[in-house]
């Protein structure tokens, strides 16, 4: 980031500078060049990071940017997981099933939005738990679709000489096996979901979503459809964790219905208070963070003294510190930097000097909760 | 290898200096040497004659009681085969990874392991193991697959141990209503809301079909369950006079210290992994502090606790292969407690060291070769650990057969057999 000069301003329409446009075409340049250096293990937990993200991005366009706090994202994951299953029983391509499960994720959404019509705050937040466990228990008794308790397999994409579930995709001598196959799949999605994201905040069913979460009432006052606002956040919030739902499951090959948890969404709530809540970028850095954990924690706990290392042993279960560290780090960034990284971001840009005039700033929680 | 032009251009693209060693994601590679007519493929070193497999098990977390106790006894096997010799002069390496029962770390794991080993000799599991299993198909890697679902025993590559599931449970109904003669007895099952549970259900389902037995209920549980009052309730209610449990030790427990304060105690029949010595005491060894539930599962209620199992007692040594594994057990890991686990992670192990064997003597150790001379082991004996298996390209279960032990605080690890392996007609003819 730092190699580029100082950043000429949005002109009045909102198109970005030159430079800025090569800062990100260099990231995405780099990211394109990450799997042929990174071993299985970190490209696979690589995998798992882009995929999170586009989910953390729907709840960060729902929670961050609208101001709903929702605690029924792995809800709308689970649908999205099943949708595309039962598509793709159908014999249905994945190029089809994969917005497929957004789509059907999406006209949930737009169902269950109207409850945030009435209600709000922390109140949504309760509301929306109730949403997971009616999945779970709806998860468990379709066994024709979800495979009930035992779970089911999850069909893999297949594009010509493109095999998701087998030896992957050779080009031009150059072969990229499964996790390569889904790490360039889903960081086109994930691409793809950011742009979209990025400009509908700049339409104005997007700043109507902003001035939804700063103040409720003012914004019906000054005229904005605060029921149509909050409706297509949902939807879009749900597309994408639906999206996220159905490579999720085809990556892990076999899903069950206990996945669908309260435990998956608070790690989504997490990755947008750690990533910078009301962000695009946010939900990508969270997710490095949280999804990462587990396998950081994993491949260094032996160097961690903290750790036990096997079973009978003093000291902290790697499983025990990776649930304690999810909710020490939501704890120390509302404390001390609300803003999650991207606020790091912005004070790192502050402090050598330069002004981050045209970025979007992350808002701070306390916003969504006042009223 | 070096890159290729499409690449080399991505590459060029960025202002970033990358070294890219690979050509392709992933970056794997088979080791290739060869000595004499020998095929080798990866996790093969032929120069240096040593075998690489991989363990990945949940070595800390809520399965930690399973996993460390069976890696431990996987291990104390292969060290007793390469302190004596390796197999005909191969040595067996292992490289473990804890898994922490997450099935997404466990496919971060297995995509790291999957170019340096010939062999997953553990996958323990079911969730976490389905969650790879397409991926050692089309890798033709064998595994061993530390669980006992039903599901996994028409799978080529899955090469499991001992008695699935719902087949111990068809034997443990046969011993209760033919064997001990209890034909009017009301039985029930308390069962695990999954994989587990179905399976389960599915054996005591098909000994109801075959013997038609007094069925009074079948309660389910899920993992989030907190109180088992209601549970307790409805079995008490049914008036069941054996209650088949299967569950996982901390449900277990939970179930039957309910039920006993509520002044119910009916013949507990627990299925394998719903018992564990840590149940009795706290650190599972006699001298350890009592549990509340120590006096109701040792039969003070009136009840008593039967464990389906297909393990030879702990320590019994009228099984020939008992001095053997006592020795490697004392030389290795003489601060393990006697543990179920420990044995069958020792009998796992065995069982792999015998397909790698067959695999050196038809001179071919490439991943399809390893899998052949795992399809085509036919029988062996563990010395009566457990039953002697089965593998055949006909695939299904490596074998049929349950004991029952039941809890006694004098035995080791708290059992005592008192019915040794049989096979009924119901699992007999359970189809899986």
């Amino acid at each position: 980031m730092t190699a580029v000069a100082a950043p000429p301003q949005p002109d009045a329409l909102g198109r970005r500078p030159p430079a800025r446009v090569l800062l990100i075409g260099m990231l995405i340049a780099a990211a394109c060049t990450l799997p042929f250096v990174l071993d299985a293990f970190w490209l696979s937990t690589a995998d798992f990071i882009l995929i999170a993200a586009i989910g953390g991005l729907g709840l960060n366009v729902l929670t961050g940017y609208t101001g709903q706090v929702s605690l029924g994202h792995a809800f709308f994951l689970g649908i999205g997981a099943y949708t595309a299953a039962f598509l793709s029983d159908h014999g249905i391509n994945a190029a089809i099933w994969i917005p497929g499960a957004g789509i059907a994720a999406g006209l949930l959404g737009l169902l269950v939005g109207p409850i945030a019509l009435r209600l709000r705050g922390l109140y949504l937040a309760i509301v929306t738990i109730g949403l997971v466990f009616l999945g779970t228990h709806l998860f468990v008794n379709i066994p024709s679709i979800t495979g009930g308790p035992a779970g089911r397999a999850t069909p893999q994409p297949q594009w010509g000489p493109a095999d998701f579930g087998g030896d992957g995709l050779t080009v031009a001598g150059l072969t990229f096996d499964r996790n390569g196959c889904y790490y360039f799949l889903s960081l086109l999605v994930l691409v793809l979901a950011m742009w979209f994201v990025h400009n509908l905040m700049r339409t104005r069913t997007g700043r109507s979503m902003q001035a939804v979460r700063d103040r409720e009432i003012a914004a019906e006052l000054m005229g904005v459809n605060v029921a149509r606002a909050k409706l297509a956040s949902f939807v879009v919030s749900s597309i994408l964790a639906g999206v996220c739902g159905a490579l999720f499951s085809a990556f892990l090959f076999h899903v069950d219905p206990s996945q669908w948890g309260l435990l998956l969404s608070i790690q989504f709530v997490a990755i947008i208070i750690v990533g910078g809540i009301g962000t695009v970028w946010g939900a990508l850095l969270g997710s490095v963070f949280i999804t990462g954990l587990p396998a950081i924690l994993q491949q260094y706990s032996d160097s961690l003294p903290f750790l036990q290392h096997s079973a009978g042993e003093g000291g902290i279960a790697v499983s025990d510190a990776t649930n304690l560290l999810y909710g020490l780090l939501i704890v120390v960034f509302l404390v001390v930097e609300p803003r999650g990284l991207m606020g790091i971001v912005a004070r790192a840009n502050a402090s050598i000097g330069r002004r981050r005039r045209n970025a979007t700033p992350s808002v701070h929680p306390s916003a969504i909760l006042e009223e | 290898m070096s890159l290729s032009k499409r690449s080399a251009r991505v590459a060029a693209c960025t202002s970033l200096v990358l070294t890219v060693a690979a050509c392709g994601t992933g970056g794997s590679g088979a080791s290739s040497s060869s000595g004499g007519t020998l095929q080798a493929g990866p996790g093969i070193d032929a120069s240096a004659k040593t075998i690489t497999v991989g363990i990945i098990s949940p070595l800390t977390g809520i399965a930690a009681a399973i996993g460390a106790p069976l890696t431990k006894g996987q291990e104390a096997y292969f060290k007793h085969v390469n302190d004596s010799g390796g197999i005909d002069g191969w040595k067996v390496l292992f490289t473990e990874k804890d898994d922490q029962y997450n099935p997404q770390l466990h496919v971060q794991l297995f995509n790291q392991l999957l170019p340096q080993m010939a062999m997953l000799a553990q996958s323990l599991g079911s969730p976490t193991t389905k969650a790879i299993e397409q991926q050692a198909d089309s890798a033709k890697l064998v595994v061993g697959a530390a669980a006992q679902s039903s599901a996994f025993v028409n799978d080529p590559v899955m090469a499991v141990i001992g008695t699935p599931y719902a087949v111990d449970m068809a034997n443990g109904i046969d011993y209760v209503v033919n064997q001990q003669g209890h034909s009017s007895a009301k039985l029930a099952i308390f069962y695990q809301n999954d994989d587990y549970g179905a399976d389960g259900i599915k054996g005591y389902n098909a000994a109801k079909n075959a013997y038609h037995f007094n069925d009074v209920g079948q309660v389910p549980y899920n993992l989030t369950d907190t109180d088992f009052t209601g549970q307790a309730q409805t079995l008490k209610a049914s008036g069941a006079d054996y209650v088949f449990v299967t569950a996982i030790p901390s449900f277990a427990a939970k179930l039957v210290g309910t039920a006993a304060a509520i002044g119910y105690s009916p013949h507990w029949i627990f299925q394998g992994p719903a018992w564990s010595e840590y149940l009795m005491t706290s650190d599972g060894t006699p001298t350890g502090t009592k549990t509340p539930v120590y006096p109701v599962l040792a039969g003070a209620a009136g009840g008593s606790t039967q464990v389906l199992g297909y393990e030879a007692g702990w320590g019994d040594t009228s099984v020939p292969g008992m001095a053997q594994f006592l020795a490697d057990h004392d030389k290795y890991f003489a601060t393990q407690a006697p543990d179920g686990y420990y044995m069958y992670g020792y009998c796992m192990a065995e069982m792999e060291v015998a397909v790698l064997k067959k695999a050196i003597a038809s001179n071919d150790l490439t991943r399809q070769g390893i899998l052949n001379a795992k399809l085509n082991l036919g029988s062996f004996d563990f010395g009566g650990l457990i039953p002697a298996l089965t593998y055949t390209p006909q695939l299904g279960p490596a074998d049929r057969s349950t004991d029952i032990a039941q809890v006694d605080p004098t035995a080791p690890a708290f059992l005592k057999i008192v019915q040794p392996y049989f096979e009924s007609a119901a699992a007999k003819s359970l189809s899986l």
